[in-house]
């Protein structure tokens, strides 16, 4: 399977999805490293302060028509 | 658990990615930002999965919304970042959600709301795409025909044209002064006695090309005076490690002037 349906349009060989991925993943540590500097630093604060908007809203229950606010356990605020 | 302990771990991995998906930090981020401000607004809930797969997935929503319209690949970006955004979309997803981010086919599927199968052709697909965008001239420097035949078989696979097969290092300066090819694949030890790694460095004197050295005495090109950067493959070689290494370099090549 996967054999068949890729054109003949370039010299390329078909290939399947194992063989791709191997030779994809050494690309991908490579990306990784590239990429490094972006998992280090610090994340934005406004998207931290989405998520606990979110939190509030689903806490209060007063966000959205089809959350029922049944778990409603007022949330202490986690931060100093 | 709250959302903030939930997914606040997941964050930069999610900014990683799509960093890489648009080309820069800044359109990266904004669509990270509309992912968690359609959370915070109550428009997109999260799907009962794994925090890291609800994540991924609902930013893939947002961006498939907007982005996917949007896209144009930023002048700014590197070399490999352009390389990585003329692969479409689709197929980007899927290979940058297992090659980069390391998830298995499954929760690519789960993340891209698409089978697994499908995922697999996505993935093969991008493959393609990559080995299309890379196809060069290949210059081998080998002096054993059965192995420059093997090479030249393997090269051929991947869509790439042979330009020469030298087998000295005369051979293999006077080929690269007459085409200049986009890789070289060097074995070391050569017909008549002279060195392929001598015949690289006479070639990186006046071109920037990427290079693998394939030989059956790496030792020589650990003591030696190695070009670098250069990767170098033992024989006998596994084809498929060929493959990998040639797309790893081929794809990470940034071509910098070279005082001629």
């Amino acid at each position: 399977m996967g054999k068949d349906h890729s054109g003949g349009d370039s010299g390329a060989k078909p290939l399947d999805a194992r063989a791709a991925r191997r030779r994809q993943d050494p690309i991908g540590r490579r990306l990784r490293q590239m990429y490094d500097d972006v998992v280090n630093e610090e994340v934005p604060d406004d998207f931290m302060s989405f998520l606990e908007k979110a939190d509030e809203r689903k806490s209060d229950g007063n966000g959205t028509d089809h959350e029922q606010p049944a778990l409603k356990q007022r949330s202490v605020k986690t931060e100093p | 658990m709250s959302l903030v302990q939930k997914l606040g771990p997941h964050l930069p991995y999610l900014r990683r990615y799509a960093r890489a998906l648009t080309g820069t930090q800044k359109s990266g981020d904004s669509y990270v930002k509309a992912a968690l401000q359609a959370l915070a607004s109550g428009t997109h809930e999260l799907d009962e999965l794994p925090p890291r797969l609800a994540l991924y997935k609902l930013f893939q929503a947002i961006w498939g919304a907007t982005g996917a319209k949007l896209e144009t690949p930023p002048e700014t970006a590197d070399t490999v970042t352009r390389r990585v955004m003329r692969i479409p979309p689709r197929h980007r997803h899927a290979f940058l959600l297992t090659a980069l981010e390391g998830f298995t086919i499954d929760e690519a599927a789960q993340i891209l709301d698409d089978s697994a199968e499908n995922v697999r052709q996505l993935i093969a697909l991008a493959q393609r795409d990559i080995e299309a965008e890379l196809a060069t001239e290949v210059l081998i420097i080998e002096d054993e025909p059965v192995i420059a035949a093997d090479i030249e078989a393997l090269v051929l696979d991947l869509g790439h044209r042979v330009s020469t097969v030298a087998t000295t290092r005369t051979e293999a300066v006077a080929a690269v002064k007459q085409r200049l090819p986009g890789l070289v694949l060097a074995d070391i030890q050569l017909a008549d006695g002279s060195s392929g790694i001598d015949a690289v460095n006479d070639i990186l004197k006046g071109h920037d090309v990427p290079v693998i050295f394939i030989t059956a005495f790496p030792e020589r090109l650990l003591t030696g005076e190695k070009p670098e950067p250069a990767f170098l493959i033992t024989k006998p070689f596994q084809p498929e490690t060929v493959k990998a290494a040639i797309g790893q370099a081929l794809f990470f090549h940034v071509e910098r002037p070279v005082a001629a």
